[in-house]
């Protein structure tokens, strides 16, 4: 009696790229295969030649400096909301000053109502962000590093 | 990944990459620098990171979120901002470099960088669709929808182009019928 070989599994077929594809009907989709097989073919300035050595060599600064990068781009902010009430808090310390030696009459009566107004926001700015914004910039630059491949 | 395998990954793909950067950056020094970045930024990957096979699509998914970063920092607050809420933005315009086929390399600015990447990766690097999907970080069956797009936007440039400016050669120019559009 006569054996029939075992039944293999189809192999698998290797997946179609463009490259591979038959050529497309579609005048558009050719003048698209055309322009990009020009595009491939015009010439191209020459890269910098570098030894894959001295890139092994260089990985670990430029993973350093990625990750600093990284941390800088976290701090930068909080950093600059920091700074913005700092120099908040600055003006109206200002403002107070210039109301204690501005003239008696009208003029002081405004500073001194100038000063009570920009006290407000910035003392409770400075009250509820500022330690806040201080531990995030502290913790950000401390902080794990982004994705490697960003 | 070891030392030998990475300079023979090295010695296998620098050139396509290079191209490839080199034809979304349009600078030749920097596309230098983003794919030595890229290289680099491979080799320091945790070993099992990367699936075994898989090194070349990784290399080139680094370098195009390389290329992607380098653009942000290039366009302007506003572009930037334009940037974040359409994906589909074009690269800034830049000046040819000597001797790049600049009028093809004008027409390729002109599309959207997704389209751009997609296009080259298909068109010239022959990349597969799970490939490109990797690289660009979409999902696999979104492939061929994006690549359909990114078509027919480049036929509606290249049709522009050649009512306007005759900047093609003729095999473009008769390869464009009076049909229908898709």
């Amino acid at each position: 009696m006569r054996s029939h070989p075992p039944s293999r599994p189809p192999a698998a077929l290797a997946p179609v790229t463009e490259t591979t594809r038959a050529p497309d009907d579609d005048p558009r989709a050719r003048a698209v295969a055309v322009f990009m097989d020009s595009l491939a073919r015009s010439p191209l300035p020459r890269p910098r030649a570098v030894d894959p050595v001295a890139l092994m060599r260089r990985a670990p600064l430029v993973d350093a400096l990625a990750h600093l990068r990284a941390r800088e781009r976290r701090v930068l902010g909080p950093a600059i909301a920091l700074e913005v009430l700092t120099f908040a808090a600055a003006a109206a310390v200002g403002l107070q000053v210039a109301a204690t030696a501005a003239p008696a009459g009208p003029l002081r009566t405004l500073v001194e109502a100038a000063v009570r107004f920009a006290w407000a926001p910035t003392g409770l700015a400075l009250l509820v962000a500022a330690l806040p914004l201080l531990w995030w910039i502290a913790e950000a630059a401390a902080g794990p590093a982004r994705r490697l491949e960003r | 990944m070891d030392e030998d395998q990475f300079q023979a990954l090295y010695a296998a793909t620098h050139a396509r990459l290079w191209a490839y950067v080199y034809r979304l950056t349009g600078e030749r020094a920097a596309a230098d620098d983003l794919v030595q970045d890229s290289y680099c930024r491979l080799f320091q990957l945790p070993a099992g990171r990367v699936r075994a096979g898989a090194e070349r699509a990784y290399l080139y998914r680094i370098a195009t979120n390389l290329v992607t970063d380098h653009h942000r920092r290039r366009t302007r607050l506003g572009a930037r901002l334009r940037e974040l809420l359409l994906a589909h933005e074009a690269a800034p315009p830049r000046a040819p470099e000597p001797g790049e086929g600049s009028e093809l390399q004008a027409v390729f600015d002109r599309l959207p960088r997704r389209d751009a990447a997609l296009l080259w990766l298909a068109y010239v690097d022959g990349h597969d669709h799970a490939e490109m999907a990797e690289i660009l970080e979409v999902k696999p069956a979104s492939v061929r929808v994006l690549l359909s797009r990114a078509r027919a936007r480049l036929a509606d440039l290249l049709q522009t182009e050649s009512k306007d400016h005759h900047a093609f050669p003729p095999a473009l120019a008769s390869s464009r019928g009076p049909g229908p559009r898709d």
